[in-house]
């Protein structure tokens, strides 16, 4: 009895000297520093503006949709063959209120485009309209990240989440695999094509698309403004006509890829594109924006059109930011 | 009746021709010779220095220096000759060894109706790489005559607005005048993330 009396001080002195020397090293000089979790990792970008701070929203993805005007899958012989981008248009989606805002941005819009060198080195930053950022670049790749880079310059406090380009050639399979795309003329059209007028219903044909989404020459308003009113159109139909189709198809993207392949660039895998795509097909979209701003000519006698910065400011702000509770 | 319908179809084609809005820039639209000066005759008016297409020898000299420093990890200088390496070594500052300096473009140029009269050329060209005026640079003139290339230094600057102004003696513009084809090589040092940034934003 007495011998498990003396064992359960010796544990009960055991138990009290590990505590004190724990204590102690808790306390004492060896005592680590610590951050805030406020400069920890995982902290969402805020802003601040008329003194207000606003966090951005992090279910709110950005992808950024191009058209290429050359074959993405054509051998290029250097850094500067990439092709001009001249349909650019930037979808953020929010997936909290299953809503998508489109943002089309004019080609001519003048921004901080990255320069490469002729052997692909970093050679230095110019202003200059947007569609030629994607000229920079030995792949489809490197075109795209370059276009991401001076979208993220024009909507500064802004990240392209993904990426994905679609050439010239590829309209028409486009075209073709979402079964004709019908388009409704409020104004006549027939310039381009003798069956685009007025009021015309129309389910274009392959070379129909394309001419509708890319002439501009000989046209009375031979306009990049005007020509963006037309891809708008087509867009909003195409929409709609691959949002039915999803929802009898949930496939149908990968048949889409498999058509479009060569003709087709994105950084999302294969999975998450169909994943992505069944997920915002039921989603609603927002009407079309286009940054506010000027045209005018640039130094050489180019259009140049300057968005105003608190255009880009206000829609960064209003669709990817919310102030902070 | 006709007499009368020709000023208006004439203020018709001049309503067409004001509405139709200016050209969109394409990249090859980019660099261009924004300014010629002589060192003597004023110029005819059919004289002209012009970027043009790279024709298959250039196309090919350039993926040649590509292929050396890309592939097999060369500087872009050991890519000429030792007399044009020695030349270009002579004139850079001491902290810039050759070796540094990156082959940042390749310009296809036609010197056209060159007249000796003229003297020397001086040519500012506008390229797609936006120097810092205190960049350092050296300009190589590549003379393609039957399917050989030769590479000769010349004097060239940046100007304060970030072109690249280039001096081209007499005696160069005679044998540009005669060769097949004619490339301008620039070499620079390494661009400096934040000193170009700030450069971007001053020339805006």
């Amino acid at each position: 009895m007495l011998r498990l009396l003396l064992g359960l001080l010796a544990a009960a002195a055991l138990l009290t000297a590990l505590y004190g020397l724990g204590r102690r090293l808790e306390t004492g000089r060896a005592a680590q520093a610590r951050g805030q979790m406020s400069e920890g990792f995982g902290q969402l970008p805020t802003l601040t503006r008329g003194g207000r701070t606003y966090v951005r929203r992090p279910e709110v993805k950005t992808v950024l949709l191009l058209g290429i005007d050359r074959p993405l899958a054509e051998a290029r012989r250097g850094f500067r063959q990439g092709g001009q981008a001249d349909f650019i248009l930037l979808l953020a989606i929010d997936h909290s209120s299953k809503t998508m805002y489109p943002l089309q941005i004019d080609r001519d819009t003048v921004t901080d485009v990255r320069v490469l060198g002729v052997l692909g080195n970093a050679a230095g930053v110019r202003r200059m309209q947007i569609c030629l950022s994607s000229a920079y670049g030995a792949s489809a790749a490197q075109s795209c990240a370059q276009a991401a880079w001076a979208v993220e310059q024009l909507l500064p406090d802004l990240t392209v989440d993904a990426c994905c380009a679609l050439d010239v050639d590829g309209i028409g399979p486009l075209n073709a695999a979402l079964g004709g795309v019908t388009v409704s003329f409020q104004e006549d059209a027939s310039a381009i094509d003798a069956a685009m007028t007025a009021g015309t219903s129309l389910r274009l044909s392959d070379a129909q698309a394309e001419a509708l989404l890319r002439a501009r020459l000989g046209l009375a308003d031979d306009s990049n403004e005007a020509r963006m009113c037309r891809q708008e159109m087509f867009m909003q139909a195409a929409w709609q006509t691959l949002r039915q189709r999803l929802a009898q198809e949930p496939m149908l993207i990968d048949t889409l890829l498999d058509a479009l392949e060569t003709h087709v660039y994105t950084d999302l895998s294969r999975a998450r594109m169909i994943g992505e795509a069944a997920r915002v097909s039921g989603y609603a979209v927002a009407p079309v924006s286009r940054l506010a701003g000027e045209y005018a000519l640039d130094a050489a006698g180019f259009t140049a059109f300057y968005a105003a910065p608190e255009a880009a400011d206000k829609w960064v702000l209003s669709t990817l930011y919310e102030p902070r509770p | 009746m006709k007499k009368a319908l020709l000023p208006l179809a004439l203020a018709m084609a001049l309503l067409c021709a004001c509405a139709q809005a200016a050209p969109s820039k394409t990249a090859a639209d980019v660099a261009q010779v924004v300014a010629l000066a002589s060192s003597g005759e004023t110029p005819a008016e059919d004289f002209s220095l012009v970027i043009v297409r790279a024709d298959e020898a250039q196309e090919k000299e350039l993926a040649r220096i590509a292929e050396s420093v890309l592939e097999q990890g060369a500087a872009p200088v050991d890519c000429f000759s030792p007399a044009v390496k020695q030349a270009i070594a002579a004139r850079l500052p001491a902290d810039v060894p050759p070796e540094a300096l990156e082959l940042t473009e390749f310009v296809p140029l036609a010197a056209l109706n060159y007249r000796a009269e003229y003297g020397d050329v001086t040519a500012d060209l506008l390229l797609d790489t936006p120097y810092a005026p205190e960049q350092t640079i050296c300009a190589l003139i590549g003379l393609f005559e039957n399917g050989v290339v030769t590479w000769i230094w010349t004097e060239a600057e940046i100007t304060p607005e970030g072109n690249v102004r280039v001096t081209f003696s007499a005696a160069e513009l005679r044998r540009m005048s005669e060769a097949q084809a004619v490339s301008l090589a620039i070499l620079s040092a390494p661009w400096q993330a934040e000193s170009e940034q700030s450069f971007a934003q001053s020339v805006q």
